[in-house]
């Protein structure tokens, strides 16, 4: 019999299983899953321990802010797993959605090499995991405050450093001429 | 006992103090050179690669180019060094790290900035993690242009450099 991945995802997912249309079935090789986080937890757990999926890895830890919902709407963000199963030649995206106050879970305990993309999506996406083992900052200042890449974050910043000759170290203070730089009205 | 006012107000004292203090002034220029142009011919940097510009100082400091050969040895302690090449993007995370460095280096030394990340933010000049220009952290005394400048630019600078080292007459 042959293998169906589509009808397999369906069947692990099952209740948490959002939406995979007939159009999302394996074309170019990707697979787009929208679920929940249970069940992205739940599916990735079994990718990396379960047989079937042999010489799969994982890939990337990526995110985007979506549209507030309304006026007073807090920010909401969509987490995507990128994972890429190499028995099939699939690249495999599972995405879940996120606001202000819930928390992603980790992957890091049965993927090793998912450390450093939670570290980076938790620092520049402001995306908070839940039992996070490494909460270190990666690319970022360790004074940095902001979430850099946010629909809201302007890209060129809100401080700037200098080198103070009195205090003789280095001090951040606002950016002057932000509004130019942002308008390129020099 | 001759008044040494008398000697300063008159026209024949000052004549005969110029004429004294002549020869100590020529010596001295000439002493100031002979330094300037021991130090100049004997530049040490300090390696201080950050990004694709450093990949250009490689070039500069291999066969083709070969720093080597107008005296330029790349040291890797700040304390042995009297040149720092500030080659790459700074970013704000690096930024004390660079300052600390510049700070070890013994007078007179000495700073060069290659490329246009480091020139000015270059690329990354409107990126929220970058340092607008490393000299807004230390005094710059060459700049190099160029994404990233060719090594020969580099070459020029640091030849441009060893010209501004044996003129300088103020310091030694």
């Amino acid at each position: 019999m042959r293998f169906d991945l589509c009808n397999f995802l369906h069947y692990v997912l099952n209740k948490n299983l959002i939406l995979l249309s007939e159009s999302q079935k394996p074309r170019d090789h990707l697979i787009y899953v929208y679920t929940t986080r249970r069940g992205m937890r739940r599916l990735l757990a079994l990718i990396r321990l379960g047989n079937l999926f042999f010489g799969s890895f994982f890939s990337d830890i990526t995110g985007f802010d979506c549209l507030p919902a309304g006026k007073d709407a807090g920010r909401s963000i969509s987490l995507v797993y990128i994972v890429f199963l190499a028995r099939w030649g699939i690249k495999l995206c599972m995405c879940t959605s996120l606001n202000n106050w819930s928390r992603a879970p980790i992957i890091s305990e049965f993927f090793g090499g998912a450390i450093w993309p939670e570290r980076e999506a938790a620092e520049l996406l402001g995306i908070n995991f839940a039992n996070k083992l490494d909460v270190r900052r990666l690319m970022l200042d360790y004074t940095f405050e902001g979430v850099p890449l946010s629909r809201q974050f302007p890209a060129i910043g809100y401080e700037e450093l200098e080198y103070d000759a009195r205090l003789q170290w280095l001090i951040y203070h606002l950016l002057k001429s932000r509004d130019e730089a942002e308008l390129f009205a020099f | 006992m001759v008044d040494i006012s008398l000697i300063k107000e008159s026209w024949w004292g000052r004549t005969l103090c110029f004429l004294g203090y002549m020869p100590l002034g020529w010596l001295r220029l000439k002493f100031y050179k002979l330094v300037n142009w021991a130090r100049s011919g004997s530049l040490w940097p300090v390696t201080f690669g950050l990004a694709c510009c450093a990949v250009e100082m490689m070039h500069t400091a291999a066969a083709r180019y070969d720093m080597d050969r107008v005296g330029i040895i790349f040291r890797a302690s700040p304390r042995q060094s009297d040149v720092m090449i500030i080659a790459g993007t700074v970013t704000n995370k690096m930024a004390p790290a660079v300052r600390c460095v510049y700070e070890q280096i013994p007078n007179p030394k000495w700073v060069v900035s290659m490329g246009s990340c480091a020139n000015g933010g270059g690329y990354y000049d409107y990126s929220y993690a970058v340092l607008r220009g490393v000299d807004r952290i230390m005094p710059v005394d060459i700049y190099v242009p160029g994404c990233p400048p060719s090594a020969e630019a580099l070459l020029y600078g640091l030849i441009w450099l060893q010209r501004l080292i044996i003129e300088d007459e103020t310091s030694i």
